[in-house]
């Protein structure tokens, strides 16, 4: 099984000649060298006192031995490790599973079948190939013809892995049908590869299989078993996914998942170790809200193909939801009422707008939630309604004012009037806690908490009309939330307040729960009833994954599928994964919403011949590499005998000595490949030309923050104000430099445009000194938190405002002030009495009195306007008169940074020409 | 040292006699001025042995041309009314004749070998035997007019001198191809000292009868073998052909590490027979070894030939 065979051995009984061949080349000496002697004369007559004195040199010997030998041998055709010989006589077939999850195993099943290729093809047995997926919905599954070995390899790279299931059960078809020859015995000998994942009818298969001959299943080792990857409940807001993997899969296989953006970068990225014989549990990513509608795919990255990746749809996207206020009713307590308790529910999950119905309606939400409301003006009620038939879906929460009108609108259905008090001085009820969620509730898995009581409700005229769905219940059984299907939308009305006023239910996780679901299912409200609204189109196939995971365009065989159907709709040829339906209301059919369970391969079938992938190291014939290094002794052997005849007696002095030449020349032959891998000093960085660079002329400079979006903001915004200053001034910036307190020299730059990032962490030791000492020996820098947060010492402000303080925060800065009316800063280049950047009303801070030496420059300058945005704007809209403020703003800045107080005198000109022209008589 | 110009004329140069190294006057001059460089005391030590033969010329112990007094002696009527030293005359009734030492010139008479045995280096970096001659001939010459003597090269047609002019004309003349002769016959000035330099590799016989012939009076020469350490110790391993640069001759040994003991002593046997040639004329033999430093030798040729000159000079008159 293991160890070296060759392949033709009887060439190896050349070997014994070689002794022969030893004792030929003895006698057989190099060419004599040529030597000039002016004193050759007394050689004359002089005979050698030893009988055979010259003869061919050991080591030259037994290099010329070594390369005979090595041809000998490799003539001899070693092949390492061979693998067995094939079972039988006939023909050979090599099945290979090229489902989804071959594109996980795909290295080890081509291994292997070029493994078994070569043993064909040293057999001389022809081969049969076969695949279990089909390639499309139209061609159905042959297996090959039969094939010489040479033409079954060119035919592999054509079984390469699909994005959908296998179908064992075409493949048994195929298999059943008779190759063209039959060999006497009949029997054709079957490799299957498998991915090792059981699917359906492969017991047929391999019944059929074996009664054809022998067969050889292969599968992966346990810990290369193909994952699937599936999505998880959300938790927190936070995008989830799970693994899917099959019960053999060992512990501790490294698993990552990583969320990545439409161009391919990773947002965010998450490991997971995976527990033996369990389910992974939701793997959370950690991505701003803001950054959740970017996230285009979910990918396992130790794995490839369709399986390990999924795409999100719209129902993933975080939403908008609205919440009606007429614009009548301000809002006199802001804290108690309902309004309130619906946005701190449902503020961190999604987009809240408030206000009336068109206002609402015009930011495109996909839920409007209404707190208790009477009655809506006709315009308003005729607007929402036509936008719940549109496919809104509509939550109302009762309340006093719904209890007293007299009819409601966009009800689920009718209501008493009244309603109903339970509890109360008067009353001996008690108030009721909530009952158990009936079963097609979409609320089903949220547990009921107990503590919950409702005291007041509205109670439903008829809660039999089966086009009424009842989703939650009090412990009576009385309706507490019912919804029905208007046309294309959803009516949900919650029988009791979005306050804590009728009940407690606002007060209980449970709440934010109901409205976090809602909020989901309102995208796709036909998901939250069992009946599917009529007329729903069909959903065309936009963009598919390839096997290999790439979204790639639909082709002609990718067929739309029904919008009612989707849920139902398993990947195949004709629906491939991928994203089907418009970019609005895109649906994403992934393997992993499909598949649930994975079940690896086996137990076999008795007869089954069941190994590992790579259990058999891998075949390698070693002829090619042994001629080679035979040819470069050969080589060798000629440059010393060159050497030895003295053809190199000209050539540079060290290499006259000829037996370090030959012992050189056969290191150099030898050396596998030269040890200068390091040529480059990594430790000499080209500070040099920077440096020459940034003193030779001006550069503006800012501070890279450490996120990449920042730092091209500021580098925009920057370069638009050095072309402003070209351009306005005599300030000519030779170009903008991006700057690594840790690593640069800060010296060069007057001005240091410092924007920080939300991430930004604490400077090290070495920054913060290199900062303090650039701040004491006159820079000036300008730190921008873009938030247009209040920079107020001893408050803790907005995000940006603490990771400034956390950055910079043991910087030794003098106190800071609003700058003052009629700072210099205002009046350096342009007038100017406030200083917007892309906000206009965040503060400035300067130094409340500079310290003596600077030219009264402040050394440091805080604020929040994120005027680098400003500036990058104003290239590119120079007519808006913000822009062009704010770009007055950094040309007022440079010049502040460069001339100090040189402009201070004219804070006072109009005192002095006052003063000028009391004296004037 | 000048660069060998490499690749293109590469495999023509396995087998060619290398070619000088001294491409210039300038070099050769540089070079023995830097081999006379350690020198000085020599020449002090030179001058003080002979002290007074500044101008070149040998006194000869007796009246006749020269620029030194002598004697008085009567007048002659033979004599030339301008050599009547009227001074001493006038004292008395006698009239004197103001005699003066007969002086002679005795002048370094160079020899240097050429020809292709003497370009021959084994090693790149050792100079060739011809170079070694030449820096040699040059040094001997350079300190030769500096303590007042006059300097010719046989074989160049050139007048005995001691001016830079003179050491001008000598290095170009040893830089010029053409001076095989080794010892000239009657271009010898009388009284002249000569200093032959070659390797002298002919057999004995031909060399001592070269000698004989050049006419130079026995004590007054020096020869100056140059030989490349090659040579002397064959240093070579295994089977090789030797080629004579000269005529050509190859001389094939199957084992030179067999043949290198009988050589070794052939050669010495050789150098053995010169140096006895010369002891029997009274002349100096050395042997420069090419790999040794030319100062050495040269400090050992002053050392020879410097009191040999002076006292020679005197002895003879």
């Amino acid at each position: 099984m293991s160890g070296l065979v060759f392949l033709h051995p009887w060439i190896l009984a050349g070997l014994a000649a070689l002794p022969l061949l030893w004792f030929l080349l003895r006698i057989v000496p190099p060419a004599p060298k040529r030597i000039p002697l002016p004193s050759a004369r007394f050689l004359d007559g002089l005979i050698p006192d030893r009988p055979f004195p010259s003869r061919t040199p050991w080591w030259i010997l037994l290099l010329r031995m070594v390369i005979l030998g090595l041809i000998l041998i490799a003539l001899a055709g070693p092949v390492l490790h061979p693998g067995k010989s094939l079972p039988g006589r006939g023909p050979v077939r090599i099945i290979i599973d090229n489902g989804w999850e071959a594109a996980q195993t795909r290295t080890l099943q081509s291994q292997a079948a070029q493994d078994i290729l070569a043993r064909a093809e040293r057999e001389n047995r022809p081969v049969i190939l076969l695949a279990t997926a089909p390639s499309s919905p139209s061609t159905p599954l042959t297996q090959s013809g039969v094939l010489s070995p040479a033409a079954a390899r060119a035919e592999l790279p054509g079984m390469a892995p699909l994005p959908w299931p296998s179908d064992l059960r075409a493949a048994q078809e195929a298999a059943t049908k008779a190759p063209e020859i039959k060999d006497k015995s009949g029997s054709i000998e079957t490799f299957y590869l498998s991915s090792g994942l059981t699917a359906p009818d492969q017991a047929a298969l391999f019944q059929t299989l074996q009664s054809q001959g022998s067969l050889s299943v292969l599968t992966p080792s346990p810990e290369s078993l193909p994952v699937l990857l599936a999505p998880a409940p959300e938790k927190n807001a936070a995008p989830s996914v799970r693994i899917i993997a099959p019960d053999s899969l060992p512990a501790g296989v490294p698993l990552s998942v990583q969320a990545m953006d439409g161009r391919g970068r990773v947002l965010d990225r998450v490991a997971i170790t995976y527990d033996s014989g369990k389910q992974s549990g939701p793997v959370s990513f950690d991505i701003p809200a803001s950054q959740r509608n970017v996230i285009a795919r979910f990918q396992i990255s130790e794995r490839s193909g369709a399986g390990a990746i999924l795409l999100p749809d719209e129902r993933f996207r975080r939403r908008g939801v609205g919440i009606l206020a007429p614009a009548e009713s301000s809002d006199s307590t802001p804290l108690v009422g309902d309004t309130y308790y619906l946005k701190r529910a449902l503020e961190p999950f999604a987009t809240l707008t408030v206000g009336p119905v068109a206002d609402l309606i015009k930011t495109a939400p996909s839920l409007i939630l209404v707190p208790d409301i009477g009655m809506l003006p006709p315009t308003s009620l005729e607007a929402l309604e036509k936008w719940v038939k549109a496919g809104g879906t509509l939550m109302r929460f009762s309340g006093p004012k719904m209890a007293t009108a007299d009819q409601g609108f966009l009800l689920p259905g009718p209501l008493r009037d009244g309603g109903r008090a339970l509890g109360g001085g008067m009353s001996w009820t008690r108030p009721l806690s909530l009952g158990p969620f009936p079963a097609d509730s979409p609320f089903a898995d949220l547990p009921v908490p107990g503590e919950v009581t409702v005291k007041r409700q509205v109670l439903a005229e008829d809660s039999d009309d089966p086009a009424i769905k009842i989703w939650m219940r009090l412990s009576d059984g009385t309706p507490l939330m019912t919804a029905r299907v208007l046309d294309r939308g959803l009516l949900v009305l919650v029988h009791t307040t979005a306050g804590p006023d009728w009940s407690d239910l606002a007060l209980s996780g449970l709440y934010v729960d109901l409205l976090r679901r809602m909020a989901s299912l309102s995208v796709a409200p036909s998901t939250a009833l069992a009946g599917t609204p009529e007329g729903a189109a069909t959903l065309q196939p936009r963009q598919v994954l390839d096997g290999s995971g790439t979204l790639v365009r639909p082709g002609p065989d990718v067929r739309p599928i029904a919008a009612q159907e989707f849920e139902a709709t398993s990947p195949s040829p004709a629906h491939p994964p991928g994203l089907y339906g418009t970019s609005a209301t895109s649906r994403a059919l992934n393997l992993g919403e499909r598949i649930k369970t994975l079940v690896p391969a086996g137990p076999f079938p008795s007869g089954v011949n069941a190994y590992h992938y790579g259990e058999t190291p891998h075949e390698k014939n070693l002829m090619p590499a042994l001629l080679a290094l035979a040819f470069c002794l050969f080589v060798l052997d000629w440059a010393v005998a060159l050497v030895l005849s003295g053809v190199f007696s000209a050539l540079p002095g060290f290499l006259i000595n000829r037996r370090l030449a030959a012992f050189f020349l056969i290191l150099i032959a030898l050396a596998p490949a030269p040890a200068f891998a390091d040529t480059q000093d990594q430790s000499n960085p080209p500070i040099a030309s920077d440096a020459v660079r940034y003193a030779g002329q001006l550069h503006l400079a800012y501070v890279k923050s450490g996120d990449s979006g920042v730092d091209s903001i500021a580098e925009n915004g920057l370069k638009a104000l050095a072309e402003t200053l070209r351009l306005r001034t005599s300030v000519n910036p030779g170009g903008i430099a991006a700057l690594d307190p840790e690593k640069d020299d800060l010296s060069f730059f007057p001005l240091l445009y410092w924007p920080v990032a939300p991430s930004a962490k604490p400077l090290s030791g070495a920054a913060l000194s290199a900062v303090q000492s650039y701040l004491n020996h006159g820079g000036t820098i300008l730190f921008d938190t873009r938030d247009q947060g209040l920079v107020v010492p001893g408050f803790d402000g907005t995000t940006n405002t603490q990771a400034l303080r956390r950055m910079i925060g043991s910087l030794d800065v003098p106190r800071i002030v609003p700058v003052p009316e009629n700072h210099v800063i205002g009046r350096t280049f342009y007038l100017l009495d406030h200083f917007p950047g892309r906000y206009e009303d965040g503060k400035l801070w300067v130094e409340s009195q500079s310290v003596s030496g600077r030219d009264s420059v402040s050394s440091v300058l805080i604020g929040g306007n994120d005027w680098a945005a400003a500036w990058a704007q104003q290239a590119e809209d120079p007519t808006s008169r913000r822009n062009e403020l704010a770009i007055r703003f950094g040309v007022n800045l440079v010049m502040y940074a460069l001339t100090g107080n040189y402009k201070a005198d004219q804070v006072h000109v109009p005192h002095i020409l006052e003063r000028l022209g009391r004296r004037r008589p | 040292m000048c660069g060998y110009d490499g690749a293109s004329t590469f495999p023509k140069a396995v087998f060619m006699p290398l070619r000088s190294t001294l491409a210039s006057l300038l070099t050769l001059r540089h070079k023995a001025e830097d081999a006379a460089l350690g020198l000085p005391a020599l020449m002090v030590e030179a001058e003080n042995t002979a002290r007074g033969l500044l101008s070149g010329a040998h006194a000869r112990r007796k009246a006749g041309t020269g620029e030194k007094f002598w004697q008085f002696r009567d007048y002659d009527p033979a004599d030339r009314p301008q050599d009547i030293d009227w001074r001493l005359s006038a004292k008395g009734d006698r009239v004197y004749v103001r005699q003066k030492e007969h002086q002679v010139p005795r002048p370094l008479v160079l020899a240097v070998e050429t020809g292709p045995r003497m370009a021959y280096a084994s090693r790149r970096n050792i100079p060739q035997k011809a170079d070694a001659a030449r820096i040699l001939a040059l040094g001997a010459a350079l300190l030769a007019t500096r303590a007042g003597e006059q300097v010719t090269l046989a074989g160049a047609g050139l007048r005995p001198g001691r001016s830079e002019n003179t050491l001008e004309k000598i290095a170009l003349g040893l830089l010029g191809e053409g001076l095989s002769n080794l010892i000239p016959h009657d271009s010898l000035p009388p009284g002249g000292y000569l200093m032959a330099i070659g390797d002298f590799l002919d057999p004995p016989e031909t060399v001592c009868a070269r000698i004989e012939s050049s006419g130079v009076a026995p004590g007054n020469g020096l020869v100056l073998q140059v030989l490349d350490p090659a040579e002397i110790e064959l240093p070579f391993e295994g089977r090789a052909v030797f080629q004579d640069p000269a005529d050509g001759r190859r001389h094939a040994v199957m084992n030179v590490e067999g043949v290198r003991e009988a050589y070794r002593q052939r050669i010495a046997a050789h150098i053995e027979t010169l140096a006895d040639l010369c002891r029997h004329r009274h002349w100096h033999f050395m042997l420069h070894r090419t790999d040794t430093p030319a100062r050495e030798t040269l400090h050992k040729i002053w050392l020879a030939i410097g009191p040999d000159m002076a006292a020679r000079g005197g002895q003879n008159a």
